[in-house]
């Protein structure tokens, strides 16, 4: 009940009467007063009670919510505000100080009306008249002369609606986005339709190439047919010299994609141009080779495996206590993969054996085989 | 050990090999060490965890211990050769001769067809510690053994075990 405060003086010039009923009597709390028969109107700024001799009103900006109750057979229909308290410093006097509740009701005589009370008061709030007035004219002193900022639950509302607001504009623009995509789409689909057209012809292999290019699968002319093949020789047999002789496919990817920077290739292609690499380009001097374990490598086509056996049986000399595959990697320049398939197909010729212990797996050169010879 | 096999001291010994041919000479190898080690020690019936802790497969020397799988290779190896039979189902223990149980039962054989011991009964102990076998190959090796080479005879109907101590040539 001390929402409600005395009325003096003028209403604003910018407020608009939205709507009126009469016969209404105001609650405190849930117990009846002596304001009744009274009217309550309700205004663009704020809802005003006219009693008999007194008028008393509530400013828009307090009220967070409005509700209507339904009447029965011994109750009257009721409207429900939950209402902000005053500010301490702008209120002006009332008829009680005090309240039983933050809900200010009032009762109206005629069924419907309540409703009605509601709508008039929910569309006042969504407007928010006031403070566009305020804003406008923030030294007018009195009740409208709150900052333009609104303060408390209202502000809460506010800046969520401001947030969601902004969030719906960036969803919109998200899909213009996704428009502009989809013309881009629209244009490769309508180019691979006329791609599909012309290949539909002789010569459709030279036909789907030229396309190809055009779309920026393949390089430049000059490479021809055997593009990647070169492109794999001319990055890796740098890389292959400085790391022994080979390399594991998957470096070779890594290395023939990072040279060219865009227009990536995929595994699969990398894999297929290695795997025929030393009969479709043999002045590479490249040979794909896969290993008993799966691994596949690029390697220097000199490197025999007789050469590799050489070269360790040359190495595992200054290794009395064992060659391990850190060892022989470190010491060939070898990665760690390949340095142990090497040791492994040594093995596996005869001519190392393996010393398998809670320290590791160690090669020996195999002397078994030696000593029976 | 005097005169130790310069393998001893050699870490991959210890380690069952991959290649076959290697593994191969690997196990000759260790069947012979352990041929030599049973005689010496004269144990017939072995335990395979036991032996794996003894000093014949262990080299604290060189820290290595022979692998479970190697040792269960090297016996498989014997038996295979007719050096060992398996004791249990379980393959834990065997029981080990030095010469193959078919070159014994050829040697007893002989010898009752030599000694006129055809058709007649012999004990088990006289054909392992009887004065009329001193000089043969089966001299001194456990009636265990003798019995095992009798059976092979047995099959080949040359020999039939009477009870558990004696045999009847044919």
């Amino acid at each position: 009940m001390n929402r409600w405060c005395y009325f003096e003086g003028a209403p604003d010039p910018a407020e608009r009467v939205l709507g009126q009923c009469t016969g209404c009597r105001l609650y405190d709390g849930d117990v009846k007063t002596n304001y009744k028969d009274g009217t309550i109107s309700v205004s663009t700024h704020k809802i005003t009670y006219h009693g008999q001799n007194v008028t008393l009103f509530i400013p828009l900006r307090l009220i967070i919510s409005a509700n209507s109750v339904p009447g029965s057979w011994n109750h009257s229909p009721k409207v429900e505000l939950f209402a902000q308290q005053w500010e301490q410093s702008l209120k002006p006097p009332g008829p009680q100080s005090t309240s039983r509740s933050n809900e200010v009701r009032f009762a109206v005589a005629k069924k419907r009306q309540e409703d009605f009370a509601v709508q008039i008061i929910q569309r006042a709030l969504e407007e928010r008249v006031w403070e566009k007035q305020a804003r406008q004219s923030q030294t007018i002193p009195g009740i409208l002369a709150a900052s333009g900022k609104s303060r408390g639950i209202g502000a809460v509302v506010k800046s969520q609606e401001a947030k969601h607001e902004k969030e719906n504009a960036m969803t919109s623009e998200g899909l213009q986005d996704l428009k502009k995509l989809m013309k881009h789409a629209d244009d490769l689909a309508k180019l691979a339709q006329t791609a599909a057209t012309k290949v539909d012809g002789q010569d459709e292999v030279a036909k789907l190439r030229s396309m190809m290019m055009s779309l920026g699968l393949e390089n430049d002319n000059a490479t021809g047919e055997l593009g990647l093949e070169k492109e794999l020789a001319v990055v890796c047999r740098p890389l292959i010299e400085k790391s022994g002789g080979m390399m594991v496919m998957e470096e070779a990817y890594c290395a023939l994609n990072r040279a060219r920077g865009s227009e990536l290739v995929s595994p699969e292609e990398v894999y297929s141009a290695a795997k025929s690499i030393s009969k479709t380009y043999p002045a590479a001097g490249l040979l794909f080779k896969k290993y008993d374990s799966g691994i596949a490598v690029l390697q220097d086509s000199s490197l025999s495996d007789a050469a590799v056996v050489e070269r360790i049986l040359a190495l595992i000399t200054e290794f009395p206590e064992g060659l391990t595959a850190e060892n022989y990697s470190a010491k060939a320049g070898f990665s760690p993969i390949v340095a142990k398939e090497h040791l492994q197909m040594a093995e596996l010729k005869g001519d190392l054996c393996r010393d398998d212990s809670s320290r590791g797996v160690k090669f020996f050169p195999n002397l078994f085989q030696l000593h029976s010879c | 050990m005097s005169g130790q096999a310069w393998q001893v001291s050699f870490p991959p010994f210890y380690t069952l090999q991959k290649n076959e041919e290697t593994r191969k000479k690997q196990l000759d190898a260790w069947s012979s060490l352990v041929i030599e080690h049973s005689r010496k020690t004269s144990t017939s019936t072995i335990d395979l965890s036991e032996i794996r802790r003894s000093v014949l497969f262990t080299n604290s020397k060189i820290e290595r211990q022979a692998s479970i799988e190697l040792v269960e290779a090297v016996f498989s190896q014997l038996v295979q050769k007719g050096n060992a039979i398996w004791k249990d189902k379980s393959k834990s223990k065997c029981l080990l001769s030095s010469q193959t149980f078919s070159s014994l039962a050829a040697a007893l054989y002989n010898w009752a067809q030599m000694s006129g011991h055809i058709n007649q009964v012999c004990t088990i102990f006289e054909l392992s510690q009887g004065e009329e076998i001193s000089g043969e190959i089966f001299q001194n090796v456990p009636e265990e053994i003798i019995i095992i080479a009798l059976k092979l005879l047995q099959k080949e109907r040359k020999a039939e075990l009477i009870g558990t101590d004696g045999v009847k040539f044919f």
